[in-house]
């Protein structure tokens, strides 16, 4: 499955953040770049409209971050993207992000092998990897293999985009994951969210939650 | 609000250290050294030799969200930078200036020298004629108490006419609303954008700066791009075509210095038109008749011939900005950096006033210190004995400084260098701070004024050509990887700066020389044993936790009482507990009783820079183009990072930005070396041709120096070659705050002579 950068010339700022996380991340030298930021304009073409865009442009030396999609996390300039206008994922993903969105570049680099699938959105800067302390990340890993092994420890973004578990949740939550509310808030765990008063107000309760826990983790 | 600091960061839940792989990882904050004005959360990844092999940002720091800008990016290069100090040196009194003189000694002897020659100066002379130098953008609160444990009372931006950056807009906005305030961009709320209630500006003003660069102080420039894809608008005011200013909805390119004509016509068309809030004026501000009589006559016409912005411009930002339901200023430096600062600034208050975006949700939201902390400068200065006080250079000239800003004047200092009175400065405590090559006003003065001293020590990340010329000690300082520090620049964090690697060579913080030169001066006033032990005890005031334990617990705390709207109404701005605002009248302070109390004009004003096209026509025909400076660039941090390889090959050399009918006009090729010249001076920069600049105006880099030139003298890294700020007078205003940086006239010519002697010396 092919993968690949999408990236948004509308928002980029060329601020070249990607530009030196890449060459750190990658060990490239001054000079060299595994990503390089374009710049095009300024000029005005017309009175009072101006051009001026932004492009970061893989190169040769891109590897997509192999080393660390495989652990989960985001290549290094996307992770770094001040603008968060950049996006990684298979190429079928990013087009259907694409939607009817304009001033969008979707670029393909050819790396060694496919790397795991990680999804970030425009406009969603906190949804990213999240690092909990170690002995809870031990605890969830050893379940692994049915699903997550949900609790209130674990977070939004555990239910959205996971498959069967996305799909109870829906059943138990009917609406709920498409609103925007929770898609944002994907880092916040189950067990703060509770607290928030609009989450009662959603429909979402110790009791709720604890009835969906337990029917996702039989999954 | 719900909202609570336990949604991110409960003690325990988030780890503030952790192994991944072969790595161990440090969570923590940026600051400084390197100097930078905001604090990112940041992660650094150090391997088992105990090297920082990457810093990336912290994902779930809601400050920054896992985004990081280059300076940070490069860390682990700037870290290892071979021209870095790495042990105290000394130096005789006369081979200052001479590079091949310093000798390497130990901390032991390094503060001995200063202990001595300090307090002898101080009892021979009193401690006042020591001035306590220090830079911006830095992790040195410690510097007051270390000035005024010693006795002093001069702490100060020496150099720096008119003090401006930041303190003219701090100064009347104290004055006029009785705070200070910022955009709200929910950076209050630990879930940033989703939280409950909260609204992003419907319009924001990017006034005078760019803050994708600058991130001014506690704002972390690319919100507002957070904030456009959440449905703000801009408008931009910005002789430049800037990255924001193409994606506004009106950009108006203004003639530097003249920002006030702007907001003066904004506030005739809100007013004429009714478009201002009634309510809010009624119930909330004090003076709106008197503004309204003082905006009469300031028609966009008007306005539109002073600032070269068109007319229909200027009624559609104030149309724009008034009907929007949540407005909000970003503002910067172009308003500190004009003679007339007070009447810009409180023309902008005034803007923000009446439409009412004060106090709510995607407004001008205040600033206090989370957990009621950080009142380090005010409470040290109290240390000082009144007549001490009364010493300070410049207190009878200028009332504004001997409350809230205790700092010593520039201009007043820059006089008695030359009269020694009413008494002699003989020495001088340099922290980080390099004048002579980045802010200092006719920068040849502070050369001969230091180089006059009987003894000057300082200290700083890299040989400066500041110290090189005039310092017989210097002392090497650690960058934030590589100390404990707090940053509490803002009102709702307190966030740790955690060591994630041991200092290179013998470098140690800014705060640790403070702490302990402090101790060596005056053992009282330095009562804790280490940095840890000061951090844990400031710390515990406020959390109830240590230094440890907030790194422990993931090193960051929020404030949950500070996630709060419409303060005013609940009686949470005044001292008293009424509802209202801090000022002498209770109300935001359109017509201001403090300013006309110490006779200044009580109303907002323009006037022309004191040299430009109108006021000074014949200067104008030998000096045909506007001159403006002092803007920012991502990769370099004012005069810092030019010995950093990877972030100087994305800006080698000082560039002149000029238009290219002006261009064409005097001569001029991109990429070729020009003068910038006027009566005063000249300097050396590259010229970059581009329709960037509005026509008319040229706008040159500050703070060029070469590391990799000639260090010694008469060279000192050719720092004189392309020093902008030989053009500059000092000449601040009444209030003793704002200077003409951005706002003065020369002319640009090809520089014939070459450029070897700049491009061509040394390896970079």
């Amino acid at each position: 499955m092919k993968r690949g950068l999408l990236i948004d010339y509308y928002y980029c700022t060329g601020c070249k953040s990607c530009e030196v996380a890449c060459a750190i991340e990658n060990g490239i030298p001054v000079g060299q770049f595994g990503i390089k930021v374009e710049q095009v304009g300024p000029w005005e073409y017309e009175p009072d409209k101006w051009q001026l865009s932004y492009i970061p442009v893989p190169t040769e030396q891109c590897n997509l971050c192999e080393q660390r999609v495989e652990v989960g996390k985001q290549p290094s300039c996307v992770h770094n993207c001040q603008a968060d206008a950049m996006r990684y994922g298979t190429v079928a993903e990013l087009v259907e992000y694409m939607g009817d969105n304009t001033r969008q570049v979707l670029f393909v680099p050819e790396t060694d092998k496919d790397a795991e699938d990680v999804v970030r959105t425009f406009g969603q800067p906190v949804k990213e990897v999240k690092r909990e302390n170690p002995a809870v990340t031990e605890k969830e890993t050893e379940k692994e293999g049915n699903a997550m092994g949900l609790s209130m420890e674990s977070t939004i973004g555990d239910v959205i985009d996971a498959g069967a578990v996305s799909e109870l949740f829906e059943k138990h939550f009917p609406g709920l994951l498409a609103d925007p509310n929770l898609q944002n808030g994907a880092m916040l765990k189950f067990g703060t969210f509770v607290q928030f008063p609009q989450a009662a107000e959603k429909g979402i309760t110790e009791e709720t939650l604890s009835a969906f826990f337990t029917e996702a983790n039989a999954l | 609000m719900e909202f609570t600091r336990d949604v991110d960061y409960a003690p325990g839940k988030v780890p503030g250290r952790w192994q991944e792989g072969d790595l161990t990882v440090t969570r923590g904050h940026a600051w400084t050294a390197p100097g930078c004005h905001d604090g990112c959360g940041v992660l650094c990844y150090t391997d088992k030799e105990g090297n920082l092999v990457k810093v990336e940002g912290d994902p779930e720091n809601p400050y920054n969200q896992g985004r990081l800008c280059v300076r940070c990016l490069a860390m682990p290069e700037v870290i290892k930078n071979e021209r870095r100090l790495l042990h105290p040196m000394k130096r005789a009194r006369e081979f200052r200036g001479q590079a091949d003189k310093w000798e390497q000694i130990s901390w032991d002897e390094a503060y001995d020298i200063i202990e001595e020659n300090f307090n002898r100066i101080k009892a021979e002379h009193g401690a006042e004629s020591v001035i306590f130098c220090w830079g911006t953008g830095r992790d040195i609160g410690m510097v007051h108490r270390l000035c005024f444990a010693f006795g002093s009372p001069n702490l100060m931006n020496y150099g720096f006419s008119g003090i401006a950056c930041f303190i003219p807009r701090m100064v009347s906005t104290q004055m006029l609303q009785g705070y200070l305030y910022t955009v709200d961009c929910s950076q209050h709320f630990p879930n940033r954008y989703n939280a409950e209630g909260y609204h992003v500006p419907d319009v924001l003003l990017i006034w005078g700066n760019n803050p994708l660069n600058s991130n001014a102080d506690g704002f972390y420039g690319h919100w507002v791009i957070d904030c456009m894809k959440r449905g703000t608008q801009i408008i931009v005011i910005d002789p430049r075509v800037n990255y924001l200013a193409t994606r506004a909805k009106i950009h108006m390119r203004v003639r530097p210095g003249c920002d006030a004509a702007i907001a003066l016509a904004m506030l005739h068309v809100i007013i004429a038109e009714d478009l201002y809030d009634h309510d809010f004026v009624d119930k909330w501000c004090f003076g709106f008749d008197q503004l309204a009589e003082r905006v009469a006559d300031f028609t966009p016409a008007k306005a539109a011939e002073i600032t070269w912005v068109p007319e229909e411009k200027i009624i559609a930002a104030a149309r724009m900005f008034a009907s929007a339901e949540r407005g909000a200023v970003q503002w910067g430096l172009a308003v500190d950096q004009t003679k007339y600062s007070f009447g810009t600034a409180h023309a902008i208050n005034a803007l923000i006033a009446i439409t009412g975006n004060v106090d709510k949700p995607g407004t001008m939201t205040p600033i206090f210190s989370p957990f009621g902390l950080d009142k380090r400068g005010s409470e040290d200065f109290g240390m000082l004995a009144p007549e001490e006080q009364h010493k300070r250079i410049g207190w009878d000239d200028y009332p504004m400084i001997k409350a809230g800003i205790p700092m010593a004047h520039p201009d007043v200092a820059d006089k008695q260098f030359d009269t020694e009175l009413p008494y002699k400065i003989r020495a001088a405590w340099i922290q980080t701070t390099n004048t002579i090559a980045c802010m200092g006003t006719q920068p040849r003065r502070q050369y001969e004024q230091l180089r006059g001293l009987e003894f000057v020590a300082g200290c700083d990340v890299f040989m400066t050509p500041t110290l090189q010329a005039a310092a017989d000690v210097v002392l090497p300082v650690a960058m934030w990887p590589e100390n404990d520090s707090l940053w509490i620049i803002q009102n709702y964090q307190v966030a740790a700066i955690q060591k994630a690697v041991e200092p290179q060579g013998e470098c140690r913080s800014d705060y640790e020389i403070d702490l302990e030169l402090g101790k060596r001066f005056n053992p009282e006033a330095f009562p804790w044993e280490d940095v840890r032990d000061r951090l844990s005890w400031y710390l515990m005031q406020g959390t109830g936790m240590t230094f440890p334990e907030l790194c422990d617990a993931g090193a960051s705390l929020f404030d949950p009482d500070q996630m709060v709207y419409n303060r005013h109404e609940k009686g949470l701005l005044r001292p008293d507990g009424e509802p209202g605002f801090n000022t002498p009248t209770g109300r935001i302070e359109l017509y201001s009783v403090g300013f006309e109390s110490l006779g200044y004009d009580p109303l907002p004003y323009f006037k022309e820079p004191p040299e430009s096209p109108v006021s000074t026509p014949e200067l104008y025909a030998e000096y045909p183009l506007v001159f403006t400076s002092g803007a920012r660039h991502i990769e370099m941090f004012h005069s810092e990072h030019r010995q950093v390889e990877r972030l100087r090959s994305m800006h080698p050399w000082p560039e002149l930005l000029i238009h290219p009918k002006d261009a064409e006009k005097y001569g001029v090729v991109d990429g070729e070396w020009v003068w910038i010249e006027n009566q005063r001076g000249k300097a050396r920069q590259k010229a970059r041709v581009t329709p960037e600049i509005m026509e008319g105006v040229v706008n040159a880099d500050h703070g060029w120096w070469y590391p990799e030139a000639e260090p010694s003298e008469p060279n000192l890294y050719n720092v004189w070659k392309s020093n902008v700020n030989n053009m500059i007078p000092f000449d601040c205003g009444e209030s003793g705050f704002g200077s003409a940086y951005k706002s003065m006239l020369c002319k640009v010519y090809p520089a014939k002579e070459g450029f070897a002697d700049i491009e061509g010396e040394g390896e970079r």
